[in-house]
């Protein structure tokens, strides 16, 4: 029964961390990782014993991948353009 | 064509969104197909997920392994720092395809369903997203093609050169993509032997990858020999998709008693 309600706890909390630090740069890797531990313990904390914790560790630790994802691709997206150009120009340069 | 898309007057990269909706199309094929392999909503939702996340870290670390000597030059001239390198670094599909089935038989195998019902569920929503990702590409003027009278001018893109007709290879690999998702929706329609649905994508992909970089023009991409990094990766993932056809039933055959 404990362990249940550890797994529950504790992907509620990884959830929380995760949706934080998504908005936290360059924290999102953090967040990241942080949502991934916290989904994989919602997953076996909702399987193990459904209830509402477990239930808002899964959601918050979606979200706080989602987040991170799209921070992290906006970031890339822009700066990772600018990085290709550049690599792009030095290797022109040579 | 168009890097930047303004959404309620934000600025909002056009690359960004088209990758956002890529995923939204492929989670909800993957939901939609999960009962043909008897996978249970909550698992496929995390698995694809992680699988995302995955599929991020391994397309950066494979840009950044690709652009290194570069990096080092500007860390020793600038001060540049390994973190920021991560952060601004651009995404490499086959990095990403690798990180993502990494962490997709990771996040099987922790949440303990059943990893080939799991990969043949997800697999055939990889060229829709990578198809519509393209087109994203094509937007932003990345992975663009050779110079030909009847291509496309990318002048307002930051990566492609100006003022010059280049071959809209995006839009043909992302037509190419959706013929393959079609066909794997179709072979995908019924439960497959494990390593089969798998062998269908790394020889599609492969095949239409090998032919497609021969009318790429970005060299930062990465040259070895006669052929491109990602041609080599493809003739290895072609002779790994033939492997999982023909030679692994036959060693599940003789593992599993009978």
């Amino acid at each position: 029964m404990e362990n249940k309600n550890t797994f529950a706890v504790v992907s509620l909390v990884l959830g929380i961390i995760a949706v934080v630090f998504a908005f936290i740069t360059p924290l999102q890797i953090v967040g990241l990782i942080c949502g991934i531990v916290g989904l994989v313990l919602g997953v076996k904390a909702r399987k193990m014993q459904p209830s509402g914790m477990a239930t808002a560790g899964f959601v918050l630790s979606i979200i706080g991948i989602i987040l991170s994802l799209i921070l992290l691709i906006v970031i890339v997206a822009c700066a990772g353009m600018f990085v290709a150009g550049s690599l792009a120009m030095a290797n022109m340069l040579g | 064509m168009f890097p930047v898309t303004q959404i309620f007057s934000v600025s909002v990269s056009t690359y960004a969104i088209f990758i956002v909706i890529g995923f939204a199309v492929g989670l909800l094929c993957a939901f939609l197909r999960r009962r043909i392999n008897g996978v249970r909503a909550d698992d496929l939702v995390a698995c694809l997920f992680i699988a995302a996340a995955g599929a991020l870290i391994g397309g950066k670390l494979f840009f950044m392994v690709q652009g290194f000597p570069v990096f080092l030059a500007h860390a020793r001239e600038e001060g540049y720092t390994f973190l920021e390198y991560f952060m601004d670094a651009g995404l490499v599909y086959y990095g990403g395809f690798i990180g993502g089935i990494v962490f997709l038989i990771l996040a099987a195998k922790l949440i303990k369903t059943p990893v080939w019902a799991m990969v043949d569920t997800i697999l055939p929503s990889i060229p829709l997203m990578h198809a519509v990702g393209r087109v994203g590409c094509f937007s932003a003027g990345c992975c663009y093609g050779i110079p030909c009278d009847f291509g496309v001018v990318f002048d307002a893109s930051p990566i492609a050169p100006h003022g010059v007709r280049l071959l809209p290879v995006q839009l043909i690999e992302s037509a190419c993509l959706l013929v393959l998702f079609f066909l794997m929706l179709h072979y995908g329609k019924q439960k497959r032997p494990p390593g089969k649905v798998l062998a269908f994508y790394l020889v599609g992909y492969g095949i239409i990858r090998f032919i497609l970089e021969f009318f790429r023009y970005d060299a930062i991409r990465g040259i070895y020999g006669a052929l491109s990094i990602s041609q080599w990766i493809s003739l290895g993932l072609i002779a790994l998709g033939a492997f999982f056809w023909f030679l692994f039933p036959q060693i599940k055959r003789k593992k599993t008693p009978a």
